[in-house]
């Protein structure tokens, strides 16, 4: 590089000889010119993009985000756009298009009088091509009412649905005989489902428009304000249960239709003592969508009126008033705060009771409001030359005051008695104080340690509340070593420690007592289980990084981090989580034209989770006496009841371990300079390969349906799965040929490629039973995605100031 | 893109410039006019586009709009620099100017800084001292380029990459196949973090996480009639932001995310889900022997597949979406029949 740089020096100066000369020999008039040359070099240059390019195959995955997902041509338009006043004038605009033929596309702009006032503006569109594979037995998606196909048998021709696990196997609700075509009894509805499935495309669309003004009042005093629109459309996809366990469920289009309007507005004011920021920040949230309604294909009357009926997110409101600034108390002591109350509300009218229901519903809307009010103050002081302090309190609150009422209701839309529910509105808060040291130990050498005490109360304004423990403590001690270990090398490392410990976890249910062992109850709660974010957690966490820069053209830098929880109060439940990551960075510059840079990342990640399977009383009839541990035999019991050592037998004990084990590398080079100077080549490659491992050990009883035998309960050992995978390869090459001063051809070319294996997906759009394969449960024919695509483009750029 | 030859001209003109000043005797350094900022040929006259450091570029950016009373000279960021300007005597080598922001040998990161917060000390950078980017001791030169005529990390398209260069794991969650659309240049990491210090976690925009994630998905804000406590809570007890192998950005695999907190229930939370449930395994075979239990549906055969019908068909649970297959309203739902969040 330093060679280079003199070489240049040696040829400026000669040019510069040069120039000198013909300007003594010319007069002012070149001078002039090569002022206005000056002045170009000064001026922001503008430029338009505009070309086509090809996509070879069609992938909604691919075009994810992009709007690259359907095979064929495009138009490439990118513009960026600048524009001045005169020499006097502090008068600037900009205007920056991307993606101008794609649904990616944006624009943002912004024109101003550069210490007076100042205007922003764009638009933005973001799509999500969710998936192209997706397939529906109803009709209508996209719309608020999905309705089942023609020629579909009326409900009243449906066969009646004996809802019970015990039901006659081949009646509509067990979802695989619907393939058979015969009325006759058991024979199913007389419709072939997969031969009627219908693909639909499922996805989101984003418009987003923004504007902003900002408006410099005085000295030190500024207004500054912003407004953004978004309309949503489309559909995503949502599981929809009709008439709950013993009924149909299905993935179904949901429709998407809702705008967010978001405002904001501050005065600020920068001093030399202080400065502070007073605002106001508003969300409006509305939904176009309210009731939308599924067209029940079970057996007849399983569901109130033959029909699901879901309500779509309510309309909802933020109004906030924030503030925050900062005042010296002395060159070295500085205090900060912020603050902010927001006010959500949620008044959006229930649907009307299904007809025919017993529900009550005790008002029109649920009158939701949720305070929150958020305080942050923080001190820094630098004591001597070489000591930092800083002392922080920190109170986030959110007090949910939402009328507490009785609801009787149905779950599912089903018909029959309504229970009743009460709403539990939840309150949190939380308190934090940091208290923070940095020691300067020399030149590039320093220490710091951290210490940091949180609380965090949850609880319900109603009788009961949903949390198992109402406070969780957790002390923190942080230390960091940074170090420049020579002009090259730098590196730092940190560990940190975490306690969190509950004030009180309420246990589940003690196990029942017996003999003999009643039925559990709806839903028996596991003694020793703890809910992973109220459980006592020990947190290590380890950072570290090298740095070595050999010169202006090599650079390595190296980095190593660590981290695990383990959940010491927790018999069942998350025992652990731990990572680690290794990566490296290096960036080389070959010479001025040449130069590269490639990283690679590896993560290792796994948890833990324990529990038991608790299950519930079977209906056989012969008792035999239960025998657990291995080998774990074959037993049957008593109708309605469990062995009377359900809660404790380690044969229904389970533990399940997954994680990730991830590659990530990084390639990019860049040669410019080609061809006298006129070509720019550059190449990217981005390669990713994930692992998810899922094991599964231990096991549980299943019923074999087998009456009046000694193995109506049979244990079956858990088993591991297919590791879940993903291999994402994507290169770029970017070749850019200067025709001229001001213009340039641009040819691009990308090659995307996704091989995933998912069995969450693929294990059962690809048994044979297709859609059929779960029970109760018509699937929507996805599998994990795939694609190879080839995309190249051509581009003509013309730039000028 | 422009050209190093036209660099070098245009560089070089201004040298001449320099040096015809001087032979017409016109040009004592009092005197030379200033190229781009005010007072700026105290370093123009060496310091030119064909220098390692361009200078002029400035003059394309927001500091360098000399109408504006407030816009800097380059001392003002660099020092006066004497020692610099006017070699010493005996000196091999130049003295660097007081403050430089790149290179070996620069100031620490609180003096670089204080170039910029003497200025930029309010707005979004008001809580900047004691902030993690400040105690980790980055100076603003470390993400931003003044020089350049547009600034990598202000541009959505680039702004990444300037992250990247430190937030190496995020940049490889960011390439898995569940993922925030952040290397597609369509959210970028200002959008959720202020890198210059906020008043919530993680220099996050917003006060909470909640907060945060709402300035997108407002639709999950609520307030609903029936709260999710994990959801109401934080997000991030179930969701990890910058890319999963679990969509959609799960921090880990359905059912068993929802089984670390529902775990202990009967008769399915607290179910053991393994690949003897899946189609074909174990559990899903036990009883094709004996089909149903009486009646006419007894050894009932499936026409696709020619075999019994049986009872342990594989669970919802474990296939696509998990619990979610069903319980599909988990950020909350103000359906009146929506406690157990199926609508």
């Amino acid at each position: 590089m330093r060679s280079l740089q003199s070489r240049f020096t040696m040829r400026s100066l000669a040019t510069a000889v040069h120039a000198a000369l013909a300007a003594l020999a010319l007069g002012p008039g070149v001078a002039a010119a090569e002022e206005d040359e000056v002045i170009d070099l000064t001026r922001p240059v503008s430029s338009v993009e505009v070309g086509a390019l090809n996509v070879s195959k069609d992938s909604a995955k691919f075009g994810e985000y992009s709007g690259l997902n359907e095979k064929g041509g495009y138009a490439i338009g990118n513009f960026q756009l600048y524009g001045r006043g005169d020499e006097a004038s502090a008068f600037r605009w900009r205007l920056f298009g991307s993606n101008l033929g794609l649904d990616s596309r944006s624009v943002q702009g912004d024109a101003g009088n550069q210490g007076r006032w100042r205007v922003t503006f764009g638009y933005d569109q973001l799509p999500r091509n969710y998936t192209d594979e997706y397939v529906t037995l109803w009709r209508g998606g996209g719309s608020s009412e999905l309705r089942l196909p023609d020629g579909y048998p009326a409900a009243a021709t449906r066969l009646s649905a004996t809802n019970s696990a015990g039901a006659l196997l081949a009646n509509w609700n067990n979802i695989q005989s619907p393939n058979a075509t015969a009325t006759s009894t058991g024979g199913g509805p007389a419709f072939v489902i997969p031969a009627n499935l219908e693909r639909f495309d499922v996805g989101t669309e984003r418009k987003r428009g923004n504007a902003g003004v900002s408006v410099v009042l005085g000295p030190g005093w500024e207004f500054r304000a912003g407004v953004k629109h978004e309309e949503k459309d489309g559909t995503k996809l949502t599981g929809v249960n009709i008439g709950r366990f013993s009924g149909v469920s299905a993935l179904l289009p949901e429709p998407i239709s809702s705008t967010t309007d978001q405002f904001e507005a501050a005065f600020a004011f920068a001093g030399k003592q202080g400065h502070f920021n007073v605002g106001y920040y508003g969300s409006l949230f509305r939904n176009d969508i309210g009731l939308w309604t599924v067209e029940n294909p079970g057996a007849n009357n399983a569901v109130l009126n033959n029909v699901a009926r879901l309500q779509s997110y309510p309309d909802n409101q933020l109004h906030q008033l924030n503030f925050s600034g900062g005042w010296k108390f002395s060159p070295a002591t500085r205090l900060l705060v912020s603050g902010a109350w927001s006010r959500m509300t949620q008044n959006d009218d229930f649907i009307a009771n299904p007809v025919g229901a017993t529900w009550v519903v005790p008002e029109a809307s649920s009158h939701a409001k949720v305070i929150n009010t958020n305080l942050l103050a923080r001190v820094t002081s630098q004591l001597t030359k070489d000591l930092n302090l800083l002392a922080a309190v920190r109170y986030d609150d959110r007090k949910n005051k939402t009328p507490i009422e009785e609801f009787f209701t149905t779950g599912g839309d089903t018909a029959g008695a309504s229970t009743r529910f009460e709403n539990e509105p939840i309150n949190r808060r939380l308190q934090q104080v940091n208290l923070e040291a940095d020691y300067r130990l020399g030149r590039g050498q320093g220490v710091r340690g951290e210490y940091e005490w949180q609380e965090i109360k949850r609880s319900s304004s109603a009788e009961e509340s949903p949390f198992r423990a109402d406070r969780t403590r957790e002390n923190t001690l942080r230390a960091v070593y940074r170090n420049s270990l020579s002009e090259s090398v730098t590196g730092r490392i940190s560990y940190a420690y975490s306690e969190r410990r509950v004030s009180e976890y309420i246990p589940g249910n003690p196990r029942p007592e017996s003999p003999p062992a009643p039925l559990p109850a709806a839903d028996p709660l596991l003694a020793g289980f703890e809910q992973f974010f109220l459980a006592d957690r020990d947190r290590h966490k380890l950072r570290s990084a090298v740095n070595f820069q050999a010169n202006d053209a090599v650079s390595v830098q190296g980095t190593l981090d660590y981290n695990r929880d383990t959940y010491p109060s927790s018999q069942y439940g998350l025992k652990e989580s731990k990572s680690w990551v290794f990566g490296v960075d290096s960036a080389l510059a070959v010479n001025e034209r040449l130069s590269f840079n490639v990283f690679y990342t590896y993560e290792d990640m796994k948890m833990q989770l324990d529990s038991l399977a608790i299950a519930r009383g079977v209906t056989t009839t012969t008792l035999v006496p239960h025998v657990s541990g291995p080998p774990c035999a074959p037993y049957t019991n008593a109708a309605g009841t469990l062995p009377d050592d359900y809660f404790t037998d380690p044969c229904r004990q389970w533990t399940e371990s997954q994680g990730d084990k991830i590659h990530t590398l990084g390639v990019g080079a860049r040669y410019r300079g080609l061809l006298a100077g006129r070509l720019e080549l550059s190449g990217e490659l981005a390669y990713s390969k994930a692992k998810t491992p899922i094991a599964v050990m231990g096991g549980t009883y299943y019923n074999t349906a087998v009456p009046n035998s000694s193995t109506g309960n049979v244990f079956v050992a858990a088993e591991s799965f297919q590791d879940i995978t993903s291999e994402f390869t994507q290169l770029r090459l970017t070749g850019t040929y200067a025709l001229d001063k001001r213009s340039a051809v641009r040819v691009m070319y990308m090659y995307g490629r996704l091989k995933s294996s998912d069995w969450a997906y693929d294990a059962y759009a690809n048994s044979i039973l297709g859609v059929l394969a779960v029970q109760n449960y018509i699937g929507p024919g996805i599998t994990s995605p795939n694609y190879n695509v080839n995309v190249i483009g051509v581009s003509y750029i013309y730039r000028f100031r | 893109m422009r050209s190093s030859r036209y660099i070098l001209r245009a560089s070089a003109a201004a040298a001449g410039l320099f040096l015809f000043a001087n032979a017409t005797g016109a040009g004592a350094a009092e005197e030379r006019k200033d190229l781009v900022l005010r007072g700026d040929a105290k370093c123009t006259r060496c310091h030119d586009e064909s220098d390692a450091f361009p200078v002029l570029a400035i003059g394309q950016t927001r500091h360098g709009v000399k109408a504006d009373g407030r816009t800097p000279s380059c001392t003002s960021c660099h020092g006066e620099s004497d020692s610099h300007v006017n070699k010493p005597e005996g000196v091999k080598e130049r003295p660097r100017p007081d403050i430089t922001f790149r290179g070996k040998n620069m100031p620490d990161a609180h003096t670089r800084n204080g170039a910029c917060l003497t200025c930029h000390e309010s707005g979004s950078r008001t809580l900047w001292d004691g902030s993690k980017h400040q105690s980790e001791d980055l100076a603003c030169s470390n993400c931003h380029a003044v020089h350049a005529p547009r600034d990598k990390v202000l541009a959505k398209e680039t702004q990444p990459e300037v992250c990247f260069a430190c937030h190496k794991t995020e940049r490889s969650q960011a390439n898995r196949i569940s993922h925030h659309p952040i290397l597609e240049g369509k959210v970028v990491c200002s959008e959720c973090h202020n890198p210059h210090g906020s008043a919530g976690p993680k220099l996050l925009v917003k006060n909470t996480v909640n907060e945060t994630c709402w300035t997108c998905h407002a639709e999950k804000r609520g307030p609903f009639l029936w709260e999710h406590p994990s959801a109401s809570d934080d997000c991030m007890n179930c969701h990890t932001p910058h890319g999963s192998t679990n969509p959609p950005l799960l921090r880990a695999r359905t059912p068993w995310l929802c089984q670390e907190c529902h775990g202990d229930g009967a008769p399915h939370p607290g179910n053991v889900y393994s690949a003897a449930s899946l189609p074909g395994g174990r559990v899903t075979n036990i009883n094709n022997t004996g089909g149903v239990a009486s009646g006419a549906q007894l050894g009932v055969i499936n026409p696709v597949t020619g075999a019994r019908v049986t009872q342990n068909a594989p669970p919802a649970q474990m296939a696509f979406r998990g619990c979610v297959n069903c319980h599909s309203q988990v950020h909350g739902s103000n359906h009146p029949a929506g406690n157990r969040f199926l609508r």
